[in-house]
């Protein structure tokens, strides 16, 4: 079957027929009748013994398995992030900052994933609310245009987080729960349709924000420095290094334009007014 | 110490217009150095770092970051040896 | 029912506008199986080079980019580590020969646009090993994890030691002290190599363009594992036919005499030509008058014409597989006597059986 994410495209098989279904509930609702795919990917079951005592399995780019396998109740979440890897592995015509992107009124803000940063709930609870989502955890940057392209992928929410966006968006559509990964619990939401995906056009980044969630806290602004964005900006990005001059150009582009902000929070409600008034143009 | 430099023929040099610092690419080892300006917030330093600034990324003049960057002198040494023997500037000739 | 077979690709290669016909699903296999083989970055250097890249679909131009992208990261970065080993290695008088994939790149041949290079290899007097060794590890150099086992075959009957890796910046770096196994019992007089080397880019040492050849024939034709072996067939290819004058022909001649391995060049020549059209030199006709016959023809015709397609599913088929398999058991016995080689293969198999069963990093040290 064909995964369309907008930007990219993949061929998945797999032997797990229990993902399917799963595929088909967050990709299923694409129009686009293109059959190509820029990459061919597959979630298999690993060993032959292992079939039987704690099974597990792979993921395959190709012809080849660039991570350890999982257990075998975690394959859907092993296809989500290999689907990541392949991106990142890949393409070099843009640059690729590990970050979600909020947009509103065609201007972008990104926010560069670290732990403890509460980034997923923070993309949810704002792609749910009136803001598209132009992806949860890669900024596809143009390097002639500087833009940022929407990928049509769910959010990856975690542990507690899934049941706080369930509690607050009761109509939310999500997978099954997948329990005991690397992340702790792990649920995927589909944060919009296809034919709101189709409506997305390339956005300007207009800021860059670092959201650290410290429960019960005030929200707190800290301006950041142009070479301090420009350091972390580098180093969350997947492919700076390969890209050379071209991945430092369009660094640099970025963070002469974009307003450069740490928060920290405890409540999205104040996050979602400061971006409304503050950053927002 | 008064050694001269410039930069690489394949180093790129940002400045930053806030005035936090300097970045360079270096085009020989792909790599990207991040510099402070030590003295980032003081009102005369950023009046300062504009003025000089221009003339930093232009890699035919000479690569002087001490008083641009408000570096100590053994900080500026310390830097400069290191931009050195990693190839992002080279010794000065006329 | 495959789209492409090994003969497909080669005619790709050599009439690029060829390529021109090709709808976006054949492109969609086309790009796996070139990536595969580490030739999609050639391929977009070919179309440049053409002038028929522009024209492509976004969609082919995207992948074929990518790929050009990273090969030419890899290729600054592989000219930056070689000055880096020069200056080190010279603090104790050694100047190392760059090899293979870092020779290529160093001296700016066509075949080196877009070739994917993953480790340096670079050959030292093996007099100078040990010392070689230790300033390398004394400088942020490490030698990578292996079982004590592969570090005893590196050391006692390979050509080369265990691979370093340096600890900042991942590189690999194979050194060697000779071109093939002393254990084959048919290593090479690297004196001959040695005083042959020439240096390019004012500073690197390598083999000289015929002695790069002869290199690459034998890393080719004397080895077990041939999934690299479509893509270095065509580095051949485009070397000779960049380098290939009178003086690279004699040179070719008297290197392969002195060092055995003639049946070898004949063996390039014949595959070469028959796969991309090679025109056959001056040298063929003396080799095939020694070396042709019923079995040397089959060994080309039926083994390595099939074994030389890249390993891919979208490529394989049994009787491909099983040109391979008889790849690799040749190859080991021609690197190894029987007695060690058995023993070799038993806890080579052993070891993959178990992976096969419980899982493929049951071995990995921790």
């Amino acid at each position: 079957m064909l995964i369309n994410t907008g930007a990219y495209s993949f061929r998945v098989n797999t032997d797990k027929k229990e993902i399917t279904p799963i595929i088909d509930s967050l990709y299923g609702d694409c129009v686009n009748k293109s059959d190509l795919a820029d990459f061919k990917i597959k979630v298999l079951s690993t060993s032959i013994l292992r079939r039987f005592l704690k099974p597990q399995v792979s993921f395959f780019c190709d012809q080849h398995t660039p991570f350890k396998p999982l257990p075998a109740s975690q394959a859907y979440p092993l296809l989500e992030w290999g689907m990541n890897w392949c991106i990142a592995t890949h393409d070099h015509t843009r640059l690729l900052v590990h970050a979600a992107v909020l947009v509103r009124d065609g201007q972008a803000i990104i926010f560069p994933a670290s732990p403890g940063s509460g980034k997923s709930t923070l993309t949810a609870y704002h792609a749910l609310s009136g803001w598209s989502l132009y992806s949860d955890e890669m900024a596809v940057i143009d390097l002639k245009t500087g833009l940022v392209e929407p990928v049509y992928r769910p959010v990856c929410l975690k542990n507690d987080s899934i049941d706080l966006v369930k509690k607050w968006f009761p109509d939310s559509i999500f997978t099954p729960i997948w329990r005991d990964t690397q992340k702790g619990d792990v649920a995927h939401l589909k944060a919009l349709k296809w034919s709101e995906h189709a409506c997305l056009r390339p956005a300007k980044i207009i800021a860059v924000v670092f959201p650290k969630y410290v429960k019960d806290k005030e929200l707190t602004i800290f301006k950041l420095n142009q070479l301090q964005g420009f350091e972390t900006l580098s180093k969350n990005s997947f492919n700076y290094s390969t890209l050379g001059e071209s991945g430092f150009n369009a660094v640099d582009r970025l963070i002469r334009h974009a307003k450069l902000f740490e928060i920290e929070y405890g409540s999205l409600e104040d996050v979602s007014e400061f971006l409304a008034e503050d950053v927002l143009i | 110490m008064n050694a001269s430099y410039v930069l690489h023929a394949q180093t790129k040099l940002r400045v930053m217009q806030d005035g936090s610092g300097i970045v360079l690419f270096g085009g020989l080892n792909g790599r990207s150095v991040f510099i402070q300006n030590r003295l980032f917030g003081n009102e005369s330093s950023f009046e300062k770092f504009t003025e000089l600034a221009d003339s930093l990324e232009h890699s035919d003049s000479k690569f002087q970051i001490q008083s641009i960057l408000n570096l100590s002198e053994d900080e500026a040494l310390k830097v400069e040896t290191w931009l050195l023997n990693n190839d992002f500037i080279s010794a000065y000739s006329h | 029912m495959r789209t492409f077979c090994v003969d497909d690709l080669a005619k790709f290669l050599i009439e690029p506008v060829l390529m021109n016909q090709l709808t976006l699903k054949q492109w969609e296999e086309l790009i796996l199986i070139f990536r595969e083989s580490k030739l999609l970055a050639s391929v977009y250097h070919l179309l440049i080079k053409n002038d028929d890249f522009e024209s492509k679909h976004n969609y082919v131009k995207r992948h074929l980019r990518s790929a050009f992208v990273h090969a030419d990261r890899q290729r600054r970065q592989v000219i930056y580590e070689c000055g880096a080993i020069n200056a080190l290695l010279c603090k104790i008088n050694v100047s190392p020969i760059y090899l293979k994939g870092a020779n290529y790149i160093l001296r700016g041949s066509c075949n080196s646009l877009g070739r994917i290079v993953s480790d340096i290899d670079l050959l030292v007097p093996k007099t100078e090993l040990d010392k070689v060794e230790a300033l390398l590890k004394n400088n942020l150099w490490k030698s990578e994890v292996i079982s004590d086992y592969d570090e005893k075959y590196y050391r006692e009957w390979a050509h080369e030691i265990p691979p370093l890796i340096h600890i900042l910046r991942d590189t690999v770096l194979d050194v060697h002290h000779n071109l093939y196994l002393p254990i084959s019992g048919r290593a090479l007089d690297i004196s001959l190599f040695e005083s042959g080397a020439i240096v390019v880019g004012e500073q690197y040492s390598v083999l000289n363009s015929a002695d790069s050849v002869l290199h690459s024939i034998i890393h080719l034709f004397m080895n077990e594992d041939f999934t690299n072996s479509f893509r270095d067939l065509f580095d051949l290819s485009l070397l000779i036919t960049e380098y290939g004058n009178d003086e690279f022909w004699d040179r070719l001649s008297f290197i392969a005499s002195q060092s055995g391995y003639e049946k070898e060049v004949y063996y390039c020549l014949k595959i070469s030509n028959q796969l991309f059209q090679l025109p056959k030199p001056l040298i063929y006709e003396g080799l095939e008058v020694r070396f042709k016959s019923i079995f040397t023809d089959f060994f080309i015709n039926s083994i390595i014409s099939r074994a030389i397609t890249p390993k891919h599913t979208l490529l394989d088929t049994f009787t491909i597989r099983l040109a391979r398999f008889y790849i690799f058991i040749r190859g080991h016995c021609l690197k190894m006597p029987p007695h060690i080689l058995i023993s070799h293969l038993i806890i080579k198999s052993f070891k993959a059986s178990v992976e096969a069963i419980i899982g493929k990093h049951y071995f990995d040290k921790d």
